[in-house]
């Protein structure tokens, strides 16, 4: 094998910002930044990970690093760490809902620029409908809900056809006709929390759903998901405060790809690892089926702790994926079989008048094998993991200002190892993020705020030199590893205005934009990403029911 | 139906009221009693000048400034309570009334409706349409608002053994209840499906599809006008109705849309194939006056990313209402004009199809009035009258390639010099159609005690005619929309729509009466007796073409307080549609001379066309007979109703293949030389003539249809744990068609027989049988809290089995005999088939699904989720086939369901007046 290398160790210090989908109480997660097109989910702070059909990284493999930026509302009381929050256990909220939110809210992002994956589309928009809330109900129960959903377009060459084409799993086809696809999404989850005596039982219950078709193409191409998801716990009351409870979780999808060549012939690359895509010559319709079941459980803890509260999880999750061509009815073609495992403990406390101070960890494991119709064992592997540090204080200057500071490091490893090609990646990552911020109230009833942030990934390890192999291979899977083996770096900004009317309800209108380029490298790569993406954000929110 | 039964009918009609209330002489006054309290859902307060109601009985009470209200005189069995407060969402109560005693009803009032306790999201099982006995399934408003429907359609789930669709436009929704459906390759085709039947009734006046001359215009009434968003209340009746309905053999559904005072509010839905808008407003004028508009936009995408076919629907309603004569008006005139406009756009994919497109328009404007005049003695006349018209048109464009043919355009008998045409040419097809209908209905309503049992009396009398007059089908003659060198069943032409009208009268008589009996029994009797007459002529005072006699009876017996046993049988009937009382005339082109020389200039076509009149006089109606018992328990929150039917459709009109012939003359042609540069002459007179054998259709009252089975549903009580209600609805339907029509085979297998004249016979074969069965599940559970303003309902689909098959022999033996050349039928007897002498005629029948194709049983998972929102809104997520189950497919005996793959949508009702800040 003819590999590429770098050197490792004094590399701490270029460690570029984080990006990963973290803990509740922190930014909006990275995934959602350069997420899939129709991922519908509510911009804001927090809460990322609550719902039923949250998924844990490295589900997606993302881009290596954009900074958040988002300074939370101070229109919005967010809810501390404990087990719904943090570990999406429903029977923590019963106790974790002490007060009624409601947002509604519009939302667009929008993002574009040179520096991307293959499957990446070349530019994208999406505007949406947003709500989200909390509130207990009565003495004995609290619920949470939230609901978005919204309408995009990517365009520039989209050569996935999937809608999720960088998750773990190494089976993603590709077609070349690159059309521009429009698509509507949606998300809905809703958990409740009951008290029964010391007891803590709780329901979830999330659906996701998206509909994508090409615009005008001779090869119309159609992917239709849906991913329902529940999740169930039990949790007891140990002492006033203590909770400790155990939840399951389980996440079905199911994918149907349709490719129609009704005016020309289109070409699909089937990607399975490092080995040569395969390609068909498709002359009238190809289809594809993509179901996944996602089961497992955790154990989670919550407690009082320095004027606070702090929570922790471990998670273990096995995932089976299973692809179909063609008709349903054969065995599937591709298997992928993972398991993860999730740890993570956060702090927050507020012990001052709009003082926040909130410090997490979080680790997250994968290793998962892959395996053809036909093949006698599993002939692909990846072990990833990733550790974050995030800490951040919000603190009051004056009785008009107020300062926040957020930082964050992660490494990453990831090893994939292709036995049927006889390939194998292995990549290291050191990602640091820092962000600040101010929030400035004008008048009684107005505070802006303004932001920046900035952040560096760099890689070490060694993986395979695409120009050795055949060019589809450096087109689809050589570039997409060229951008993980690259250094790269982010920056941001962020403004926004909080308006509490007096008559009517508050309003909360935020504006982000950020950028992604490549950083600077003494090993120049072959096929390496160039340019820059741009990604801007723009929420306007209204509260209710306070 | 024979004058003897009429007869019986009459008399069970006048005695039985004697019979059963000889054994409880008992005043109104001593019958059944509701009274109660109602207050506010939040705060318990009492609310004052509520109107408490109950549907379909006329009695009716004002709370008192304490809340209470008082009910009398109640009859006994299933009624629905309406209690309405301007203000509050309006609430709908299941009662069961005892024969006697005072029911207690406390009702408590929500703001919104989410946030009612007990609030019915589905069909009521037990549900009565107003005045009926006969078995039917009640949707009322916010049951309808919590389905999510494009139109009337897409709410029919609600009725057992109906499937769940996806809410969509882009294919015509037609319904026709308890039916399975069959293959619909031997006994029937689509020109049969008009004469069976689901009467749609809107605002009282019934919709028609029978003067529809557009296409195959099959089937009934096509429900994608409707849209849901606007409908009050859906009355499914799917077992007897009362003798005021007809024109209907497979059920009917009864419709009242949004009118009066109605909140102003803005309903928005969002799919990736469709989107909707609806506003609905309502209110006082003054004096007395109400009114009303509501308006609709819904627009399909049948494949978004495919193609850019698109489905429009426009829809609208103003109503007024004007009552006098203070609080309990004598006089009520109810006026609505209602429009819509119904599209289906297929434009031209260059990529897919070049060349093709089609476009199709349905523009209807209806007005109708309904004064309604109640006397002291609580008697009322009421008079409905409806003028409406629907335009349509229709264009499809569709490339042609052939080869050389003679034709001609003759327009009347007689032979001619035909063209060659050959070539790539598009044929243009139009349609443009009118159909108009004129409606008027005479109703005295007479309550009134006898021999101390209430009864209620209805007597009407109906006018109905019909008629399409417009420029009908046109097409270039030279370049038709299809074109075969033989005519099996012959050739098109232009044509205007210019038929005669249909003329209907009819005269109903019908009763209901309430009986109390020993032991807190009591018995429930409707009967009718309808008589439909199909009018010869243009006026109602011409003579009679067909008329039919449809007694009915409805029989509900409660043997206790939670045990009613019910029973129904009837006749009913449907007119056969326009284009079968008034058959096109068909046209045969013979070529008499097909001289085909290289050079176009020599070449010579001789053509003559024949035409043959179809009519039928005998069509006129098709008679059904509907039979069905069942028992429904009632324990308070758990309704139980299993019903057995069995309905019979006799002699339902379709076209039927007639054998015949026509006389071809064959000429000789003065001159064969090639080159002259000009056609030969033909040699007069012929020197021969043959016959050419032909296909008539004609209508026939031949098709027979039965449908039985057994539905069942059961409401569960509230799990208060889980504030979850369950639901579980089902049907066994089998249903068998049947019909004596001869079979000539393919078209292309008796076309080959016209043009060979050495082939001196050609077999057929007679009747074939279709049955189709299905098992059709549903289960709902609803989840509901009040205090969030929150239901979740998840509908699984649960199809247990379908099954479709053909019976009927498809062996070399099965021929029954053969057509001549002259159209002659010769049947050979079964001994003699397998002689050498018909070998030709041994071939294996095709077309039939001999061998059963049964579908796995299979599953799929819908969901909606309803929320309040502030302001009187509302959000509703809803998401079809949530799991994306694509259907089943097992092997080739094994029919394939394919479900419609996942959708999901939005849907937001949002208060004008909270929007404007008025208010509410």
């Amino acid at each position: 094998m003819s590999g590429l290398g770098w050197p490792g160790g004094r590399t701490c210090g270029r460690m570029g910002l984080v990006a990963l989908l973290v803990l509740a109480l922190v930014a909006v997660p990275a995934s959602a930044q350069f997420g899939p097109l129709l991922d519908a989910s509510e911009p804001g702070c927090g809460k990322g990970a609550w719902g039923p059909g949250a998924e844990l990284p490295p589900l997606q493999r993302r881009l290596p690093g954009m900074a958040t930026v988002e300074p939370c509302s101070p229109l919005l009381l967010q809810p501390l760490p404990g087990l719904a929050w943090l570990a999406g256990n429903p029977a923590g909220l019963a106790d974790e809902t002490p007060n009624r939110e409601t947002m509604l809210g519009l939302q667009y992002r929008g993002q574009s620029g040179t520096y991307r994956r293959p499957l990446d589309p070349g530019s994208e928009g999406y505007v949406g409908v947003f709500g989200a809330g909390w509130r207990p109900v009565g003495e004995r129960a609290g619920v949470a809900g939230r609901v978005s959903a919204g309408t995009g377009r990517s365009g520039e060459t989209a050569l996935a056809t999937v809608s999720l084409p960088h998750a773990a799993n190494p089976f993603v086809v590709a077609d070349t006709t690159g059309s521009d696809l429009r698509g509507t999404s949606v998300r809905v989850e809703g958990s409740g929390g009951l008290a029964l005596g010391r007891w803590r039982v709780g329901l979830s219950l999330g659906f996701a759903g998206a509909d994508a078709r090409t615009i005008e193409a001779p090869a119309p191409r159609l992917i239709r998901s849906a991913a329902p998801a529940v999740a169930v716990g039990v949790a007891r009351l140990l002492r006033p405060g203590w909770l400790v409870g155990v939840h399951g979780r389980w996440l079905g999808r199911s994918e149907r790809v349709e490719i129609f060549t009704v005016a020309a012939e289109d070409r699909i690359y089937q990607l399975e690892g490092f080995g040569e895509p395969m390609v068909f010559n498709i002359r009238s319709f190809y289809s594809r089926w993509l179901r996944s079941r996602e089961f497992g459980g955790g154990l989670s803890v919550a407690a009082p702790l320095g004027g606070g509260r702090w929570a922790a999880v471990a998670e273990v999750m096995e995932v089976a994926d299973r692809h179909w061509n063609e008709d349903v009815q054969d065995s599937p073609s591709d298997r992928w079989d993972a398991t993860r495992t999730r740890l993570a403990w956060a702090w927050e406390a507020r012990n001052a008048p709009r003082a926040r101070t909130f410090v997490s960890v979080e680790w997250i494991g994968s290793h998962g094998r892959a395996r053809r119709i036909g093949d006698p064992e599993d002939h692909f592997t990846a072990r990833e993991w990733s550790a974050t540090a995030t800490g951040g204080l919000s603190r009051p200057a004056s009785s008009d200002v107020r300062w926040s500071v957020r930082g964050q490091v992660e490494r990453g490893s990831r090893a994939r190892v292709d036995s049927a090609a006889h390939v194998t990646d292995d990549l290291d990552s050191w990602t640091m993020s820092f962000g600040a911020w101010l929030q400035y109230r004008i008048s009684p009833d107005v505070e802006v705020s303004v932001g920046g942030t900035s952040g560096w990934y760099t890689p070490r390890g060694q993986t395979l030199n695409p120009l050795t192999r055949e060019e589809a291979y450096q087109r689809f899977v050589g570039r997409e590893l060229m951008v993980y083996a690259s250094p790269a770096r982010a920056w941001g900004v962020a403004a926004g205005i909080d308006w509490r009317r007096r008559a009517g309800a508050p309003l909360r209108l935020r504006v982000t934009g950020s950028r992604l380029a490549p950083g600077e490298s003494t090993h120049p790569l072959p096929l390496a990403p160039e340019g820059h993406r741009t990604r801007w954000d723009v929420s306007l929110g209204v509260v209710l029911n306070r | 139906m024979t004058r003897s039964s009429i007869g019986h009918a009459l008399w069970l009609l006048s005695v039985l009221p004697c019979l059963v209330g000889a054994f409880a002489p008992t005043s109104a006054q001593e019958r059944a009693s509701v009274a109660g309290r109602v207050t506010h859902g939040e705060h318990q307060e009492p609310v004052e000048g509520a109107i408490v109601e109950i549907e379909g009985t006329g009695l009716s009470a004002l709370t008192t400034s304490e809340g209470r209200f008082l009910l009398l005189g109640v009859p006994p069995g299933p009624h629905v309570m309406r209690v309405t407060r301007i203000g509050f969402a309006t609430r709908r109560l299941s009662l069961n009334m005892p024969a006697e005693g005072v029911l207690e009803m406390d009702v408590r009032l929500a703001p919104r409706a989410l946030e009612l306790e007990g609030l019915v999201v589905t069909a009521d099982p037990a549900g009565r349409a107003r005045g009926e006995l006969g078995t039917s399934s009640v949707v009322e408003q916010e049951a309808i608002r919590h389905v999510t429907a494009t139109s009337l359609a897409d709410l029919m789930f609600l009725v057992p053994g109906v499937e769940l669709l996806p809410p969509d436009l882009s294919t015509r929704r037609t319904l026709s209840l308890r039916t399975a459906p069959t293959s619909g390759t031997g006994a029937s085709n689509a020109s049969d499906l008009a004469a069976f039947g689901t009467l749609i009734v809107l605002d009282g006046v019934p919709l028609s599809n029978n003067v529809n001359l557009q296409g195959a215009g099959g089937g009934g009434v096509d429900l994608r006008r409707i849209p849901a968003n606007t409908l009050e209340r859906v009355e499914v009746i799917r077992g007897v109705p009362s003798a005021r309905y007809g024109d209907l053999t497979q059920g009917a559904v009864i419709i009242d849309t949004r009118a009066g005072r109605i909140r102003p509010e803005v309903q928005l839905q969002h799919d990736a194939r469709t989107s909707e808008v609806s506003v609905v407003w309502g209110d006082s004028l003054g004096g007395g006056h109400l009114a009303s508009v509501t308006t609709d936009f819904a627009r399909s995408r049948s494949a978004p990313g495919l193609s850019s076919d698109v489905s429009e629907r426009t829809a609208f309603q103003v109503a007024h209402r004007v009552a006098t004569g203070g609080p309990r008006p004598s006089l009520v005139i109810d006026t609505r004009v209602d429009g819509f406009e119904l599209t289906d756009d297929r434009p031209e994919n260059p990529n897919v199809r070049p060349g093709w497109s089609f476009f199709t328009r349905e523009r209807g404007l209806r007005a109708s009035i309904r004064a309604r005049r109640s006397f002291d003695s609580e008697a009322t006349l009421t008079l409905t009258t409806s003028l409406g018209r629907v335009s349509q048109e229709s264009r499809s464009l569709v490339p042609k390639d052939r080869p050389a043919q003679p034709l001609t355009t003759r327009m009347t008998e007689g032979r001619e010099i035909g063209q060659f045409v050959e070539g790539h040419y598009t044929a243009d097809f139009g349609v443009r159609g009118a159909p108009t209908q004129f409606y008027s209905r005479l109703e005295a309503e007479l309550p009134q005690s006898f021999l101390g049992t209430s009864t209620g009396l209805r007597t009407g009398m109906e006018l109905r005619r019909e008629w399409n007059h417009a420029a009908g089908i046109s097409f270039d003659a030279a370049f038709p929309p299809y074109q075969t060198f033989n005519g099996v069943r012959g050739f098109a032409r232009p044509r205007a729509f210019d038929d005669p009208p249909l003329v209907t009268s009819a005269f109903y008589l019908d009763d209901r009466f309430s009986v109390s009996l020993p032991g807190a029994l009591g018995l429930n009797v409707q009967g009718g007796i309808r008589v439909d007459l199909l009018h010869r002529g243009s006026g109602w005072l011409s003579g009679i073409r067909d008329a039919v006699v449809q007694p009915r009876l409805n029989l509900e017996f409660l043997a206790s307080r939670w045990l009613r046993l019910r029973a129904g049988w009837g006749l009913t009937a449907k007119l056969s549609p326009l284009r079968l009382l008034h058959p096109t005339r068909q046209y045969y082109d013979v070529v008499n001379v097909n001289w085909f020389a290289p050079d176009p200039a020599e070449r010579l076509a001789v053509l003559t066309t024949f035409i043959v009149d179809r009519e039928n006089e005998a069509i006129g109606f098709s008679r059904a007979r509907k039979a069905e018992v069942g028992v429904e328990i009632d324990l308070g929150s758990l309704d139980v109703s299993l019903l057995v039917f069995h309905d019979r459709i006799r002699d339902a009109a379709a076209v039927l293949p007639e054998a015949g012939h026509i006389l071809r003359d064959l000429f000789q042609l003065n001159d064969s030389t090639l080159g002259t540069g000009r056609p030969p002459e033909i040699i007069e007179p012929p020197y021969a003539a043959d016959t050419i054998p032909i296909l008539v259709e004609r209508p026939h009252h031949h098709v027979r249809q039965t449908s039985e089975g057994f539905e069942f549903t059961a409401l569960f009580p509230e799990v208060p744990a889980l504030k979850t209600r369950f639901q579980i609805q089902g049907a066994w339907i089998r249903t068998t068609q049947e019909s004596e029509a001869l079979d000539f085979g393919p078209a292309t297998a008796f076309g080959d027989f016209q043009l060979l004249a050495h082939q001196e016979r050609a077999p057929y074969w007679r009747g074939a049988m279709e049955r189709g069965e299905r098992v059709l599940l549903t289960y709902r559970a609803i989840h509901h809290q009040p205090a969030l303003g929150l239901i979740i309902t998840a509908t699984v689909q649960h199809n247990v089995m379908d099954r479709i098959e053909d019976i009927g022999s498809t062996d070399a033996l099965s021929f029954e005999g053969y057509v001549t050349r002259a159209g002659e039928l010769i049947p050979v007897s079964m001994e003699e088939r397998a002689e050498p002498e018909y070998n030709d005629l041994r071939r294996s029948r095709t077309g039939l699904v001999t061998t059963p194709l049964t579908t796995p049983a299979d599953w799929l998972l819908s969901v909606q989720v309803s929320k309040t929102l502030p302001m009187d809104g509302r959000l509703s997520f809803w998401a079809y086939n949530v799991l994306d189950n694509p259907g089943k497919f097992f092997g080739p005996d094994v029919r394939r369901r394919p479900y419609s793959g996942m959708r999901f949508g939005l849907e937001a009702t949002v208060s004008v007046r909270a929007l404007i800040g008025a208010t509410p």
